[in-house]
């Protein structure tokens, strides 16, 4: 390992040995009418070949040989801008861009001169990215926008269940995607038993999904990361906007403080189905609700300094009668300080606050108790990025979190369940340190390469800790509060590169290697609020996936359409599955019920985007295995993971009828998880049993659907918009096996049958979005 | 432990409050794999039953598929042995197979015991299945059967708890129950662990429910005694009242574990991964081979 960081020293020592008489223009982009920064914003001077991006903060820095030129400033949607300078000594030039008037059709030139093959030749591949403005008019389930559910349209990117936010990225469980809110983590992204996500999608500003080959500065999950970036708030103008739909209405709440200088915004969202439920007499003592409330503060200290406060609350609340209840829900808090050391260096600093917790509480006459569980976090990060010369960029920085994880405490108050069980609560410290260098070679040929050293130790914390042989305990050890039991580092190289042989095509090909230390532990084919949150231990050793993938991007038609295709293989250590007839229930040896074993997945994504015109949309497909060898399972030999599913494609088509009326279809197409069902029967104690051969041997029937939208602005004015969208989902009404069960007919225990449980066949919505500027 | 699965038990109820609200169901024919045929064996065996002529009995079948009737599967020519590893060893004879799967073993007296590994050697058609087992040396007995009552979702349930007046502290203690209501077995497999309870001096944590009543009838009291109603024409009939019948098996972790797992299998969310149970009899037989001791306790309910 040591030969490697000489290695790497030495690389970034020759990257900042650069030439004399060279001066940098750095500066912010922001947005016209709101005064968002804007990310990703191309700056190039004409007819040469320096190009640098906007980074996440609308910052940018380019240092260049004194001289006369043009830069030019494009951004997707936006009016080009272009502005002379005589470069002569470092100089600081923000942009506002603009936005062209509906009238004009100057957007369409826009976006004919901008978006030259950005997706040909940036070296990063499995990425994708979504606008929330560009999935609105896509149909979804109750009319819920949820920027996560567009995100399984995508290939390698697939839909854990009918209806469900939670996802499963290239053969990696749901568990192994790590999803950031403002870089706080995200436990338990769904609400509602996972049919929404968390996120309100007019909260959000920007998605960034990384299918494994994430650059050295993210890491902490096997199979990708997702970089959700909330809205600052207009510092422009005050406006009010919100939604009323069939579930949920969200309202918005945006404005200056000080115009230019700091704004702020409040977004809300809440369903109201619980008054349905009101108006049932059976279920007229429910509750059932969620919530969320999304806040952003920003200052802008100096020209080089600014300050953002982010939060997010979230919470559902299920309740039945005064006998049963259960609560749970996020709550997110991120300070960050952006600050601009020189014209070439940048450096932001995050302190994170991220928790998890859920409530249950019982009470009848003869059980009164409640069940409590938390995950709290406390996080920094350090992030400079130096923006070296026209050719390398590099970031580095470290990240410090501890976790905090109270499984579960159980307070009994009544009859049979008096007193107190506490499991086990487990304290760590995670941390990484990591640099990461994009250069470009040359105007073919770009690599973005780095390392990151990440590190899981386990503190003490006074109680006992087991370990384990043959699923027993074999030893107990005790250690003090906050000592350091054992320490996990893990080197984690991450390289991809991209050679664009043409103007219009590109192969890509990428390494990684990640690990994975907070693990959740379950067996259920559905996502609970209740599922268990394990850090590494001194049993349960860190995840560790390699991930290699190879690329071909390719732009036809001046850029109309793009098709990529790649292809991955990921080598998986150290997987964990529970043991054959394992207690999972509040167990205090529940690592005793672990095993642990390989994984393999491999597949071939493609997607061929049309992205503009009148009719866009796109078709993906990914052909893909996932595997799982684990001692003590399936006899040692390898078996399907859960998620494995062999085809995946999506159709995605919206049509313009005219600048105010589209329309959109989706279609959806997988084939079935796979499955343990029974190869047989037999009776024990006079009780049917199901004979069982091969783990996941069985395969769920296949999925489709087909889903309808209309999106109708109805009025747009300079003061007030509206709209309306309608959407039916699952058109067809096919129905979809959302389980399936094995039982005994009813009248005669001598014969089993099959029983298919299917969820949403034609679900309409409607929706009324208002927004006041 | 049980408690946080009832929790779990209630969140699921509301799940399913919310499914049916869109869902439908129906019976679906699938395509699964077949299985050669296995040999099933259960037998529980008691210890120290204190009896001059103890017989006891193993029941031996074949598993079918899927689609197929599950009766018809007994196994008539097995030969059984019995040993403790010295010098006693007891054999099925001839007349041993009573039919429908079962033989019935004539026991030495006195021959089982607590504190003593027994093996079990069952041969059909020239294969032989063997499997050992110990009756736990520190036994639970089972005192009282005891009646809850809870309202869960609307309706009125009866929770049924074996009352313990001890388990001893810092040994664990693995159990089965067998039920039956108004003499007739619960075909239900009911298992417990002392996990959380152990040493714990009066125990009577639940172990199922009935949910036998309708909703506005109420039980006033539940003894030992059924209630009997007299008619005009002096006919005395029972008057709503149901008796349980509950037996506690005190078995082995292997036993335990083994059940554990077939109760696993039956939840709907539970099991994600069903799985078969970790073999407890060699060359591939399923079922279990358990030296146990059992208490059995009666009580009445009495409706209204």
């Amino acid at each position: 390992m040591k030969r490697y960081l000489v290695l790497f020293v030495l690389l970034s020592i020759s990257i900042m040995s650069f030439a004399q008489n060279k001066f940098t223009i750095s500066g912010t982009i922001t947005e016209q009418n709101k005064g968002e920064a804007l990310i990703g914003v191309k700056v190039r001077i004409k007819e040469q070949s320096y190009l640098v991006a906007t980074n996440e903060y609308g910052f940018y820095s380019l240092t260049i040989p004194e001289g006369k030129y043009i830069l030019v400033v494009t951004y997707i949607g936006y009016l080009p801008q272009e502005k002379e300078i005589d470069l002569k000594e470092n100089v600081s030039i923000n942009f506002v861009m603009e936005s062209p008037s509906e009238k004009t059709k100057e957007l369409e030139t826009a976006k004919v001169t901008i978006n030259k093959q950005d997706n040909v030749r940036g070296s990063t591949m499995g990425v994708e990215r979504l606008d929330p403005k560009a999935i609105a008019k896509i149909p979804v389930l109750f009319g819920e926008k949820d920027i996560i559910k567009t995100l399984q349209l995508l290939p390698g990117v697939k839909s854990a269940g009918e209806g469900n936010s939670g996802y499963y990225v290239r053969g990696g469980g749901s568990d192994q995607n790590l999803i950031l809110l403002d870089e706080a983590p995200v436990y338990n992204a769904s609400h509602l038993l996972g049919f929404f996500s968390t996120f309100n999608s007019d909260a959000i500003k920007d998605a960034t999904l990384y299918k494994g080959n994430q650059p050295a500065n993210l890491g902490g999950r096997l199979s990708s990361v997702l970089d959700i970036k909330m809205n600052e708030g207009n510092n422009q103008r005050y406006n009010v906007s919100g939604g009323l739909g069939l579930i949920s209405s969200k309202l918005n709440v945006e404005g200056p403080l000080v115009k230019d200088k700091s704004s702020f915004l409040i977004t809300g969202r809440r369903t109201y189905a619980d008054l349905f439920l009101k108006a049932s007499k059976d279920f007229k003592d429910n509750t059932l609700y969620f919530y969320d409330l999304n806040t952003k503060l920003n200052y802008k200290i100096s020209q080089k300094d600014k300050i953002y406060l982010s939060g997010y609350f979230g919470r559902d609340v299920l309740g039945f009668g005064s006998t049963f209840g259960i609560d749970w829900g996020n709550a997110t808090g991120t300070v960050r300080w952006n600050h601009i050391i020189s014209p070439k260096l940048f450096s932001n600093t995050s302190v994170i606050y991220s928790s998890y917790d859920y409530k249950i509480a019982i009470t009848a006459e003869q059980v009164d108790f409640t069940i409590k569980s938390k995950v709290l976090d406390y996080n920094v990060k350090q992030e400079f990025q130096y923006f070296a010369n026209t050719k390398n960029k590099i970031k580095f920085g470290f990240n410090v979190i501890n976790h905090n994880i109270t499984p579960g405490q159980l307070i009994g108050s009544k009859g049979v369940t008096t007193g107190i069980v506490q499991l086990n609560p487990a304290k760590s410290i995670e941390g990484a340190l990591f640099i990461l260098n994009d250069w470009e070679v040359s105007e073919k040929f770009s690599v973005n390469y780095g390392v990151r050293l990440s590190t899981f130790s386990v503190l003490g914390n006074g109680q006992d800790m087991y370990t384990y042989a043959n699923g027993k305990v074999n030893d107990t050890l005790n250690h003090a509060d906050n000592h350091f039991v054992k320490t996990y580092p893990v080197f984690e190289p991450r390289l991809s590169m991209s050679y664009s042989y043409r103007e219009d095509q590109s192969f890509k090909l990428a390494y990684a290697r990640n690990a994975q230390n907070i693990h959740l532990v379950s067996n259920a084919t559905t996502s609970s609020p209740t599922d268990v949150i394990l850090g590494s231990t001194i049993n349960t050793k860190p995840e560790i996936a390699d991930q290699a993938a190879f690329g071909w991007f390719k732009n036809f038609k001046e850029n109309t359409f793009e098709f990529n295709a790649e292809i991955y293989y990921k080598y998986l250590q150290n997987q964990i599955d529970y043991r054959n007839g394992a207690n999972t229930q509040a167990n205090q040896i529940l690592e005793g019920e672990l095993l642990y074993g390989l994984g393999r997945a491999y597949g071939l994504e493609m997607i061929l985007k049309k992205k503009k015109g009148k009719f866009n949309g796109w078709i993906s497909y990914c052909l893909s295995k996932s595997e799982r060898k684990i001692e003590g399972i399936n006899n040692g030999a390898w078996y399907n993971a859960k998620q494995d599913r062999t085809h995946d494609v999506s159709i995605v088509t919206i049509y313009d009828l005219t600048p105010k009326l589209s329309i959109s279809a989706l279609f959806v197409f997988y084939t079935g998880n796979a499955v343990t069902f029974p190869s047989g029967k037999y009776t024990i104690e006079g009780q049917t049993q199901f004979l069982y051969t091969t783990r996941n041997g069985g395969r769920m029937p296949n999925y489709h659907r087909l889903d309808f939208g209309v999106n109708w602005i109805r009025k747009n004015t300079d003061t007030y918009e509206s709209s309306w969208n309608f959407s039916i989902y699952n058109a067809y009404g096919r129905e979809n096996a959302y389980t399936i069960a094995f039982r005994e007919k009813e009248g005669n225990p001598n014969i089993t049958e099959a029983v298919q449980t299917s969820l949403f066949r034609w679900i309409p919505a409607i929706t009324y979005n208002f927004k006041f500027k | 432990m049980k408690l946080k699965m009832k929790a779990t038990h209630y969140f699921l109820g509301l799940f399913g409050i919310l499914i049916t609200l869109f869902s439908c169901t129906k019976v679906i024919k699938l395509d699964l794999n077949k299985d050669d045929p296995k040999i099933i064996i259960e037998a529980a065996l008691e210890v120290d039953t204190l009896m001059p002529n103890d017989i006891q009995y193993i029941s031996i079948r074949r598993t079918v598929n899927f689609d197929s009737e599950i009766n018809g599967t007994a196994v008539d020519n097995a030969t059984i042995k019995l040993t403790d590893g010295g010098m006693d060893t007891m054999y099925s004879t001839l007349s041993s197979y009573i039919g429908e799967g079962k033989y019935a073993l004539k026991i030495k007296p006195g021959f089982l015991t607590k504190n003593k590994v027994y093996q079990l050697f069952v041969k059909v058609d020239n294969k032989v299945y063997t499997a050992s087992s110990a009756c736990p040396l520190h036994v639970v007995p089972l005192d009282s059967i005891g009646v809850f009552k809870q309202k869960s979702f609307g309706r009125y349930n009866y929770s049924i708890a074996p009352i313990r007046n001890e388990t001893p502290a810092g040994i664990p203690n693995w159990y089965q129950f067998i039920a039956k209501k108004n003499g007739v077995k619960i075909n239900k497999i009911l298992v417990d662990d002392d996990q959380n309870l152990d040493g714990i001096k009066f125990t009577r944590k639940p172990i199922f429910e009935l949910n036998e009543f309708s909703p506005d009838t109420i039980v006033k009291n539940d003894t030992d005694q059924p209630k009997f109603k007299i008619k005009k024409n002096g006919v005395v009939t029972l008057e709503d009242s149901v008796e349980i019948e509950l037996t506690l098996a005190n078995i082995d972790y292997k036993v335990y574990r083994y059940l554990f797992n077939l109760v696993l299998n039956q939840g709907g969310r539970q099991s994600a991964t069903p799985s078969n149970p970790d073999p407890i009899f060699s060359n591939g037989a399923l079922g279990y081979f358990s030296v146990q001791k059992s208490y059995t306790r009666k009580k009445w309910i009495n409706n209204k």
